[in-house]
C-alpha cells in the first residue's frame, strides 16, 4: 500500500504553518531528482520556481490557511538542475499525529501545459489585436491629447469665470458702497450752514471712506496686474526669498513678531517677484492672525509627491511628481468651513483694517504658475496651507 | 461622500478604543486577512478594516484602471476613507505592498497619521545595482504568467461576482467564501502597480514614526530590504521576526501581535 502511495503516478507533498516540508513521495523526488532526505523538513519554496514563490505566499498559502483548502492550482516547480516543470495541484488542509498542517497532490502537465499555452496565447493576441488596432490606437491618443487639452481649457475658463465674478461683486458693491457715502457726505457739506464742528466730522468721515476706497483699488490693481502681466520664468530660491520678506516684515511690522522654521525648499523655476509677494501675503496673514500676546510660529517645508495631473476632468488620472510646500502657522485659525472662500477676492473672516485681497493674490500668483493652493484650518489650532506646484518647476 | 467611499471599499469599524486603527491588506488578498489580529486590540482602538477598490468585496464598477495603475490610486483610497471617517491620529497597519501605501498617504497627509506598522515591506521589489530587491524583471513577468494560468481554474468560482449575486442568491454563501477572489484583469494590474513600483526616494520624507516588522526568511521582502527601510526611514524601529515567509499575520499571529502591542505601549 505503502509502495502504491510512494510510487503512484502523482506528486505528492505535505508541509506545515511555517513552511516546512513534512512529507514528499517518491516519484515527486524523481521528477525532481532529489533524495528524499534532501527535501524534508526544508522549506516547501525549495522545490517552486521563484514565481511560485511569489504566488505561494501572496495567493496560495493565505488561500489554504483562510479557506481551508486550494483546487487546480497551476505553478511551476524546479528540479534540482534547475528545469521548470507545470504542474496541476490541488491542496487541503490535515492532521498528520496531531501536528496540522497541508497536503497537496499533483500532476506534471506538460502536454495540459502546451494546450493552455496556445489557449492564453489565442486569447492575448486577440485582446491585442484588439487594442493594438491601429486606428483604434491613433484615435485613443486623439483623445487622450484632447482630453488634456480640454482639462487645461475647463480650468482656465473656470480659472476666469471665478475671477470675473469677484471684478463683478468688487465694482458693483466694494466700490460703489464707499463711493455712494463719499456723494452722500459731499452733499452734506456743501449744504452744511456753516457749522464748522459737523463739517470737520463729515470731513473726517469722507476722508476715512475714501481711503478704504483707495486700500480696495490698489488691492484690485495688484489683482489686475498679476492677472494680467505674463510670468517672467528665472531661477529662485524659495528660502532667499523668505529670508528677504522676513526682514522686509521685521521693517514694517517691529522685530521679534515672527519666527520661522524651514525644511528642505526647493529651488524652482518661477516668477521671482510674484514669489516675493506670495510668501510677503501668507507671513504677513500669519503675523495679523497670531494669538493675542505671541509671537506668530511658522513651519515652512517641501516635499516631492505624486499627484493626478488632470484637476477638472473627472475619471481620468496620470500620476505626475508635484512640488508641495506647506505653510503653518500657530494662529487663531478660522472654521474649517470658510476653507474655499478665504482665497475669494475681498473676502475676511476677521474684522482687521487689511484689505481683504492678500489670500486672492496668492491663488492669483499659484494659479498663474499651474499650481493649487489650499487652506486647511480649525479655530485657535493654527492654518496650514498647501501649495502644489507642477514638478517640472523643480531645479534642485 | 461618506456612505460612497464606505461601500466602494467596502469598510468596517468596530471596536471599543478611541484611536483608530486602519488595516490596509496585501496583494492578493482581501480585509479577511487580519482577522487572527484584530480580536487582540478591539478593546483598546477602534478598529477599520477595507478592501481597496477592485479587491475583495469592494465596489468593482468604480475601478479605474488610470487610477490604479500607480500605487498613488491605492493611497487615494486610504485618504478618502479617513476623511469620510473624520479619522485622526491613525495608526495605519499595512501588510506587504500597503505599507507603501501607506507612506504614499502619510506624505500627503502626515497630519492624519500617528505612526506605520508595516509587515514585509518592500520600497523596490526589483534590484537595481547596488540594491537588493530579491527579483528580476523577468521573474515578476513569470507570476504575471502564473496568476493568469490559475485565474483559468478559478473562473468558475469568479464568475458569479462578475454578474453580481443580485439576482443571483444562491451564490450567497459561496462569494463569501471566494476568499483572495479578484478580477483577473484588476489582479493583473495590481501586480504590476505592485512589483514595478519603486518608492526608495519618499522614504526620507516620512515624518511619521514607523515599525518594520521583517520575517526570517521572507522570499517578497528579505532581510537586505528590512534594512535598507530601517535605514532611510527617519524614525523606524526594525524588529526580526521567528516567523517565516511573507504572512507572519497568518502563519505567527501570536508573534504579529506582541511585537505591534510592546511597539504601542498596550500591555499583552
Amino acid at each position: 500500500m505503502t509502495d502504491y502511495f510512494d510510487n503512484a503516478p502523482c506528486c505528492y507533498f505535505s508541509f506545515n504553518d511555517s513552511g516546512a516540508l513534512l512529507f514528499v513521495n517518491q516519484t515527486l523526488c524523481t521528477v525532481l531528482g532529489y533524495n528524499r532526505e534532501e527535501l524534508t523538513g526544508k522549506k516547501v519554496e525549495t522545490i517552486f520556481s521563484i514565481p511560485a514563490k511569489i504566488f505561494y505566499q501572496t495567493h496560495f498559502f493565505p488561500l489554504l490557511k483562510m479557506h481551508g483548502h486550494a483546487e487546480e492550482i497551476f505553478i511551476f516547480l524546479q528540479a534540482k538542475n534547475g528545469s521548470q516543470l507545470p504542474l496541476l495541484m490541488n491542496a487541503g488542509q490535515g492532521e498528520n499525529d496531531g501536528v496540522p498542517g497541508y497536503a497537496c497532490v499533483g500532476i506534471i502537465v506538460q502536454n495540459r501545459k502546451q494546450f493552455e499555452d496556445e489557449l492564453v496565447n489565442a486569447k492575448n493576441l486577440a485582446e491585442r489585436a484588439l487594442s493594438e488596432n491601429t486606428g483604434l490606437k491613433k484615435a485613443q491618443e486623439e483623445l487622450k491629447s484632447q482630453t488634456e487639452a480640454l482639462d487645461v481649457q475647463m480650468q482656465l475658463v473656470n480659472n476666469q469665470n471665478n475671477k470675473l465674478k469677484q471684478f463683478n461683486k468688487v465694482a458693483t458693491h466694494d466700490l460703489q458702497e464707499p463711493l455712494r457715502k463719499i456723494i452722500f457726505l459731499a452733499n452734506l457739506l456743501k449744504d452744511a450752514p456753516g457749522g464748522d464742528l459737523t463739517q470737520q466730522e463729515n470731513l473726517t468721515k469722507l476722508f476715512k471712506e475714501a481711503s478704504v476706497m483707495s486700500d480696495t483699488l490698489s488691492g484690485l490693481q495688484q489683482y489686475v496686474w498679476l492677472y494680467e502681466t505674463p510670468i517672467t520664468p528665472e531661477t529662485v530660491s524659495c528660502l532667499e526669498i523668505i529670508q528677504k520678506v522676513k526682514k522686509q516684515l521685521a521693517g514694517e511690522l517691529g522685530e521679534d513678531k515672527l519666527e520661522i522654521t524651514t525644511a528642505k525648499l526647493p529651488v524652482i523655476k518661477a516668477d521671482h517677484r510674484q514669489f516675493h509677494l506670495l510668501f510677503y501675503e501668507l507671513l504677513y496673514n500669519a503675523v495679523l492672525y497670531k494669538k493675542a500676546g505671541e509671537k506668530a510660529v511658522v513651519g515652512i517645508s517641501a516635499t516631492v509627491i505624486k499627484k493626478n495631473t488632470f484637476k477638472a476632468v473627472e475619471g481620468r488620472y496620470e500620476y505626475q511628481d508635484v512640488i508641495k510646500i506647506v505653510i503653518k502657522d500657530e494662529g487663531i485659525g478660522f472654521d474649517p468651513q470658510y476653507e474655499n472662500m478665504v482665497f475669494e477676492l475681498f473676502k475676511k473672516l476677521h474684522h482687521s483694517r487689511r484689505k481683504g485681497v492678500g489670500l486672492a493674490l496668492c491663488k492669483l500668483v499659484v494659479e498663474n504658475h499651474n499650481g493649487l493652493i489650499e487652506a486647511d484650518s480649525m479655530p485657535n489650532n493654527g492654518t496650514s496651507i498647501s501649495i502644489l506646484l507642477p514638478g517640472d518647476m523643480l531645479v534642485r | 461622500m461618506h456612505s460612497t467611499v464606505v461601500s466602494r471599499n467596502n469598510v468596517h469599524s468596530f471596536g471599543k478604543g478611541q484611536q483608530p486603527m486602519l488595516f490596509a491588506h496585501g496583494f492578493g488578498c482581501d480585509q479577511n486577512m487580519w482577522r487572527y489580529i484584530t480580536p487582540a486590540f478591539e478593546d483598546d482602538f477602534k478598529i477599520i478594516l477595507f478592501d481597496y477598490t477592485g479587491a475583495g468585496r469592494s465596489d468593482i464598477a468604480s475601478y479605474n484602471a488610470e487610477k490604479y495603475s500607480s500605487l498613488n490610486g491605492y493611497a487615494q483610497d486610504v485618504l478618502d476613507i479617513c476623511k469620510a471617517l473624520q479619522l485622526k491620529d491613525v495608526i495605519f497597519v499595512g501588510h506587504s505592498v500597503s505599507a507603501m501605501i501607506g507612506v504614499l498617504a502619510a506624505i500627503e497627509k502626515s497630519d492624519l497619521f500617528a505612526s506605520i506598522i508595516m509587515i514585509g515591506p518592500s520600497p523596490c521589489y526589483i534590484n537595481d545595482e547596488k540594491y537588493v530587491g530579491g527579483f528580476e524583471r523577468q521573474d515578476i513577468v513569470g507570476l504575471l504568467e502564473t496568476m493568469e494560468k490559475n485565474y483559468i481554474g478559478w473562473a468558475n468560482f469568479l464568475a458569479p461576482k462578475i454578474m453580481g449575486n443580485a439576482e443571483r442568491p444562491e451564490f450567497g454563501s459561496e462569494l463569501t467564501e471566494s476568499f483572495c477572489s479578484t478580477d483577473p484583469v484588476i489582479a493583473h494590474q495590481f501586480a504590476k502597480a505592485t512589483f514595478f513600483s519603486d518608492n526608495r526616494r519618499d522614504l526620507a520624507d516620512l515624518t511619521i514614526s514607523s515599525l518594520i516588522l521583517q520575517c526570517s526568511e521572507d522570499i517578497i521582502a528579505p532581510l537586505e530590504v528590512g534594512e535598507y527601510l530601517h535605514k532611510h526611514l527617519p524614525n523606524s524601529e526594525l524588529r526580526i521576526m521567528k516567523a517565516t515567509g511573507h504572512c507572519p499575520h497568518l502563519s505567527e499571529p501570536q508573534e504579529t501581535i506582541t511585537l505591534i502591542k510592546d511597539y504601542l505601549g498596550v500591555e499583552a
